[in-house]
């Protein structure tokens, strides 16, 4: 079943474009400078850390750094879908919901509404990767929490998302990596800062006849079956522009899934070994009852209760 | 695209990722937890142990297995532990809150009609001689409705466990059983109807044909 939710046409964390309608070319121009500009184009994925199961007190959490930007997320276990919102669905229902953190951005006007086209986008880009007909009549809640924003959100949020559903061991067909590139003055850059971001949303075409490109795309991919789980483009692109930074997405999707893979190896193998440990302690306290229950049926029930009171600290005062 | 790689570590266990190969689908391979078909290949769905289990009937189990916590949803043919919320002449509402031997972390919601309750003389069965709110049943999954879990205790290991006689709430000492129809509380001697289930353990409760 397709459904077509109505997207605007607004840039890809939800900054509009008629919020500053002093802007000028020369300030765009400006701004530009003050840049630091890549001089090569590397298709690398930003210095990343990323940790499964940071919380105790849910069961699917986790945080990623990718950069400067810093993405907390939230998975909890399926919910009956309540009466009132029951929509017939042969699926289930995901909802992701992102918050700003109130430090997390200078603008605090925008952010509800990035924060509910966030989680709109997020929605989309996560329903193909999770198993959902084995949910029926569930609704899936994924929460996520920025910290700290300093560009590539969306895709880091796809990224953290993907593995806190992993990591509360809900069925997902494959592992999810999502990247970000943008192109502007012929300047291809990868994983945009938000400074950069910020100029696209500034963007104002200069008055010469000719257009120039200028455009960001995010890009999040399933490499084994390789699909893409939503590709999304704002600005104004060539089509061979867009092949190419498709490209460098792509590139960095897959050094990021080997980190990702890495991490969820090392948290399994963690767990197998807590586990272990768990069941020998369950193993020893079966043996420690199976003693008691010998000695009680030595002794007999009255002598074992008597000798039982003995020890009790607060039966000798 | 990567092969299907697979960590072979010293405790010779096989971890996998979700979207890894397991194997061929083949007609003696049978798809455990944690896994799904796509193309003719068996991959996870799940990030865990892949464990083989090699069944007398010559076919093999392949699921994975996640360490830890794990997610327990009621299946189709699940033995499932239930308080009855509401009684109607035609069914009982109930909370599912454990799942085998699973203890869930909130409650999900179960409906047991009138039909289901016996396995004979299903026509001049009476859910309040059957159920009263607050017993503690044990109940099979029979069918996933649009808003709740169809339950039945249309067998004799299935019914009531758990039931405190009506009038005698405040002291809640459970009834005992005195037959398949009725408990009697040991206190007030009062007898009361009830569809009481014949408790063992759940091994010996034979599976769904």
């Amino acid at each position: 079943m397709l459904r077509v939710a109505p997207i605007k046409n607004t840039l890809l964390d939800g900054a509009t474009i008629t919020e500053q309608l002093y802007t000028t070319p020369k300030d765009c121009e400006d701004f530009f400078e003050s840049l630091e500009k890549p001089t090569e184009v590397k298709a690398t994925p930003r210095s990343t850390f990323i940790r499964a199961g940071v919380l105790t007190t849910v069961l699917g959490s986790a945080y990623m750094e990718y950069g400067n930007t810093k993405v907390l997320a939230i998975v909890a276990p399926p919910r009956e879908l309540m009466r009132s919102s029951a929509r017939r669905m042969n699926m289930g229902v995901l909802n992701c919901y992102v918050n700003f953190a109130a430090f997390a951005s200078g603008e605090l006007e925008t952010v509800p509404e990035r924060e509910k086209h966030l989680g709109g986008m997020l929605t989309k880009a996560l329903e193909p990767l999770v198993c959902r007909n084995e949910f029926l009549n569930f609704q899936l809640d994924v929460r996520v929490l920025i910290l700290d924003d300093d560009g590539c959100l969306l895709s880091t949020a796809i990224n953290c998302c993907g593995v806190a559903l992993v990591e509360c061991g809900i069925s997902t067909y494959d592992i999810i990596t999502a990247s970000t590139a943008c192109i502007y003055k012929n300047l291809v850059f990868v994983n945009p800062s938000a400074k950069v971001e910020e100029l696209l949303g500034q963007h104002r075409g200069a008055d010469s006849a000719q257009m120039e490109e200028h455009g960001l795309l995010m890009n999040a991919s399933m490499d084994t079956f390789e699909q893409l789980a939503q590709c999304q483009q704002c600005g104004y692109m060539k089509p061979e522009t867009f092949v190419k930074l498709l490209d460098y997405t792509l590139e960095i999707n897959k050094s990021l899934r080997q980190l990702i893979r890495r991490v969820l190896t090392d948290r399994v193998k963690e767990q197998h070994v807590l586990d272990k440990k768990e069941q020998e302690a369950e193993r020893q306290e079966d043996e420690r009852l199976a003693g008691i229950i010998a000695r009680l049926k030595e002794q007999g029930l009255h002598e074992f209760i008597q000798s039982n009171i003995k020890e009790d600290p607060y039966t000798k005062k | 695209m990567e092969t299907d790689t697979t960590d072979q570590s010293k405790d010779d266990i096989l971890i996998c990722l979700p979207g890894e190969r397991l194997c061929r689908v083949e007609d003696n391979v049978v798809l455990g937890e944690g896994t799904y078909e796509q193309g003719g290949y068996i991959y996870a769905s799940k990030s865990g142990i892949v464990s083989i289990v090699e069944s007398e009937e010559k076919y093999q189990m392949v699921s994975v297995n996640k360490p830890g916590f794990h997610l327990t949803i009621p299946a189709t043919g699940d033995v499932v532990t239930a308080r009855v919320l509401v009684t109607t002449p035609k069914f009982a509402k109930c909370a599912i809150f454990c799942v085998r031997n699973v203890l869930l972390e909130s409650s999900y919601r179960g409906l047991l009609r009138k039909e289901d309750v016996r396995e004979t003389e299903k026509d001049r069965v009476d859910i309040y001689k059957s159920f009263k709110p607050g017993d503690i049943i044990l109940a099979r999954v029979i069918n996933q409705m649009e808003q709740s879990f169809m339950l039945s205790t249309a067998e004799s290991e299935l019914g009531v466990v758990i039931a405190y006689a009506s009038d005698a709430r405040k002291n809640r000492i459970p009834m005992v059983p005195i037959g398949w129809g009725e408990m009697q509380c040991p206190q007030t001697t009062i007898k009361e109807p009830r569809k009481v289930a014949k408790v063992l353990p759940e091994s010996t409760i034979k599976s769904e044909p």
